[in-house]
């Protein structure tokens, strides 16, 4: 597990040569939106509820069968299992956040997810849509909570979240 | 060579919660340091070779210590100090800097040689004051470990 600053110290190392280039580019953007990151993981735990909330409503709605008998989301124990789900890939995408790297995401989250998804027959295609509409939500309420930042710290930021969000998505397709 | 941020998103992961208010008050600590050091660790990619020549032609002339592979060694410890800045603790130094074969000889020129380069008021490399900080801070510590 590795934080973005720690990665380019080990890359640089394994080449024996100076944090250079572009890479230091990045950390120094890095470090100058370090207040807007935390603003974004704060809201993220806190509208975690909500956003998890709203994404397995949607995924529902698009799939009501979800939610019939013999459906993934039935009876309610499954559906705390969604539910559950949800939580634990937006955690792992705001730890990602913060490290500014989406090494913990992809390694401690999504490996092995969609081969354990398959064995348990949970439709992927479903987790994948909830998937959109949790970074959808996010991206959402990132947006207001922002609105007064500068656009060159922010920008950065909100295309960072929606790709940790897309790494989920592509490792269950 | 793990940033101050690595513990805390442990801690988080391992008792499975969001990052609390106080996760993200101990990362901010780091993360605010960080433009300071990040900005002594870029003016050290930039102009390392310049530090270490201004050392051989400078120092080491003076102090006539024969310059055998010293400029690399220099450099290259210069570059671990470099991770440190990055990283924001002195792990890359004490994980590499430490070599069981460096002779208390060489290590005693090393010590002098940043103590040159620290004296040198930022080591010539137009720090702002917060940045000199970040590196004189990772030089005293080269130093002292190296003595």
């Amino acid at each position: 597990m590795l934080d973005s600053f720690s990665r380019a110290v080990l890359d640089a190392d394994a080449q024996t040569a100076y944090v250079e280039g572009d890479r230091l580019a990045r950390l120094r953007q890095f470090a100058a939106s370090h207040q807007q990151r935390i603003i974004a993981v704060e809201l993220i735990r806190q509208q975690a509820n909500d956003i998890i909330a709203q994404a397995i409503s949607a995924m529902v709605a698009e799939n009501p069968d979800l939610i019939q008998r013999g459906g993934n989301c039935y009876p309610s124990r499954r559906m705390a299992t969604c539910i559950r789900d949800g939580e634990f890939i937006l955690r792992y995408v705001s730890y990602a956040l913060l490290a500014g790297d989406g090494a913990i995401l992809e390694q401690r989250c999504l490996e092995g997810l969609k081969e354990t998804y398959q064995t348990l027959g949970v439709p992927l295609s479903s987790a994948v849509a909830a998937i959109a509409e949790m970074k959808q939500a996010t991206l959402a309420q990132l947006e207001v909570q922002l609105q007064d930042a500068d656009v060159s710290l922010k920008q950065p930021l909100l295309a960072e979240v929606a790709d940790y969000f897309e790494i989920a998505m592509t490792a269950l397709r | 060579m793990k940033s101050a941020l690595t513990p805390i998103l442990a801690n988080a992961e391992v008792a499975g919660r969001f990052l609390d208010d106080a996760d993200l008050a101990a990362a901010k600590i780091p993360l605010e340091r960080a433009e300071a050091r990040l900005e002594a660790a870029e003016k050290l990619a930039m102009y390392h070779d310049d530090l270490v020549q201004d050392v051989i032609d400078t120092f080491l002339r003076r102090s006539g210590t024969a310059a055998v592979d010293v400029d690399r060694a220099i450099d290259r410890d210069l570059c671990l100090i470099q991770y440190c800045l990055v990283v924001g603790n002195t792990s890359p130094f004490d994980e590499w800097g430490r070599s069981p074969n460096r002779s208390a000889a060489v290590a005693a020129v090393k010590a002098d040689i940043f103590n040159y380069i620290r004296d040198r008021g930022s080591a010539g490399l137009k720090l702002s004051p917060a940045a000199a900080a970040e590196l004189k801070f990772y030089l005293n510590y080269a130093i002292e470990a190296l003595k």
